[in-house]
C-alpha cells in the first residue's frame, strides 16, 4: 500500500515537472506574440494621427519591463490605457471644433461692422498719411501665419524713407502711439489669415530665432495670428515671458479670454498709451 | 519631481510611481496637454539599437511650477494636521 502510493507520488511528481517545463516553454515562446496582440488592438482603439507614436513607445516600454508575466500584465494594461485616452483626445477634439468655428463668425462680424465704423476715421488718417509724405496710403509687410504660412500684413504708412534711410513720419508716430497703425489689418482678419485675438505675427526673422531659441515656441502657430493678443494686455517686454503668454493663450484660448483680451486692448490703447 | 531635469521612459515612472500601465498613460496624456509635461523620442537611431526607441518625458517649466504648488499645499496640510 505504502509501496503505491510512494510510486505514484514518484510518477506524478516527474509528470508535473516535465508538464510544467513544457507549459514554461510553451509559455515563453508564445508571450511575445501575446503581448504584440495586446499593443496591436490597444493602439487599434486610439485615433490614427497617435497610433504610431504610442505603438513604438508601448513597444519599448515592453522592452524595460523584467519578466515575462508582468510584460503581459502591462501589455494588457495598454487596452485600458488606449480607451481612456481615446476619449480624451475625442473630447478635446469636438470641442475645438466648435471654438473655432464660433471666433471664425466673431471675427467676421467683428472685422466687418469694424471696418464700417471706423471707415471715416480710416479716411482721415488716410488724407494725413497723403498730405504728410509721398507713398502709398498702406504697407505691406510678410508675416509668418496659421502653421507656417506666410501671407502680407496691411497697415497704415507710419514711414517714410529720406535719401535711402526710413524714418517716421508725423503722422506714423501718432498713428504708432495709439497703435492706429493696425488698424487695417482688420482686412487681414476679414481674408481669414488673421483672427482678432491671437499670438502676434512675427516676421519670418522672428519665428527663425524663436524655433531656434526656445522648444515649443512651434505651438504658437497652431493658431491663427492676431491683432491683439494676452502678450499684448500683459505688459510683457522679456522674450520669454511674451512666449509664455502667448502659449498660455494657446492652450487657454476660448470666446471668454478673447473678450478679456478685447476689452483689456481697447482699454490700455485709449486711456493708457505708450511712452 | 525627485530628479526634474532628468529624461525618462513611460516604464521609468510607471516603475517609480508604482503605476500600471492603464493608468499611467492617461495620465501622462493629460499632462502633455496641459502642457506640464513634454516628451520626445530617444535621439538614437532605432536600427542600430535593435530595439524600438523609448520616449522621454520631461517636466516643463509650467509643470515645474504646479508640481511645487502642489508640494507645497500638501506639505502644508500635513503640517496643520500635526499642530491640530
Amino acid at each position: 500500500m505504502g509501496m503505491t502510493v510512494g510510486l505514484a507520488v514518484f510518477v506524478s511528481g516527474i509528470l508535473a515537472t516535465t508538464l510544467a517545463r513544457v507549459f514554461a516553454d510553451e509559455f515563453k515562446a508564445w508571450m511575445p506574440w501575446v503581448a504584440e496582440r495586446f499593443v496591436r488592438k490597444a493602439v487599434a482603439g486610439l485615433p490614427e494621427d497617435q497610433r504610431e507614436r504610442f505603438g513604438e513607445e508601448w513597444r519599448s516600454h515592453l522592452n524595460e519591463i523584467p519578466g515575462e508575466i508582468g510584460k503581459l500584465v502591462v501589455a494588457f494594461g495598454f487596452i485600458f490605457a488606449a480607451w481612456k485616452m481615446s476619449s480624451i483626445l475625442k473630447i478635446e477634439h469636438s470641442r475645438g471644433w466648435v471654438r473655432d468655428g464660433l471666433k471664425r463668425t466673431v471675427d467676421v462680424s467683428f472685422s466687418v461692422a469694424g471696418l464700417f465704423l471706423l471707415a471715416p476715421l480710416l479716411l482721415a488718417f488716410a488724407t494725413l498719411i497723403k498730405l504728410d509724405s509721398p507713398g502709398p496710403i498702406l504697407s505691406r509687410r510678410l508675416r509668418i501665419g496659421l502653421n507656417g504660412r506666410q501671407f502680407y500684413c496691411y497697415k497704415l504708412r507710419t514711414q517714410t524713407v529720406i535719401n535711402g534711410v526710413p524714418k517716421v513720419t508725423n503722422i506714423g508716430r501718432f498713428l504708432r502711439k495709439y497703435s492706429c497703425d493696425e488698424l487695417p489689418e482688420l482686412l487681414n482678419v476679414l481674408r481669414g489669415d488673421m483672427t482678432l485675438v491671437g499670438p502676434r505675427p512675427g516676421t519670418p526673422e522672428f519665428h527663425r530665432f524663436l524655433n531656434g531659441a526656445m522648444p515649443g515656441s512651434q505651438e504658437r502657430n497652431a493658431v491663427k495670428p492676431g491683432i491683439t493678443g494676452w502678450a499684448q494686455v500683459n505688459d510683457t517686454v522679456h522674450p520669454e515671458t511674451y512666449l509664455a503668454n502667448d502659449l498660455y493663450y494657446v492652450q487657454n484660448r476660448s470666446l471668454k479670454l478673447d473678450l478679456n483680451i478685447l476689452v483689456k486692448t481697447v482699454w490700455k490703447n485709449l486711456f493708457r498709451s505708450k511712452q | 519631481m525627485s530628479c526634474p531635469r532628468d529624461d525618462v521612459s513611460g516604464a521609468d515612472i510607471g516603475r517609480v510611481t508604482n503605476l500600471l500601465s492603464g493608468t499611467l498613460y492617461p495620465i501622462l496624456l493629460r499632462l502633455e496637454k496641459a502642457r506640464w509635461v513634454e516628451s520626445s523620442w530617444e535621439v538614437e537611431d532605432p536600427h542600430e539599437l535593435g530595439r524600438p526607441r523609448r520616449r522621454f518625458y520631461r517636466l516643463t517649466a509650467l509643470g515645474m511650477k504646479n508640481a511645487q504648488l502642489a508640494f507645497l499645499e500638501v506639505t502644508s496640510t500635513i503640517r496643520g494636521l500635526a499642530w491640530a
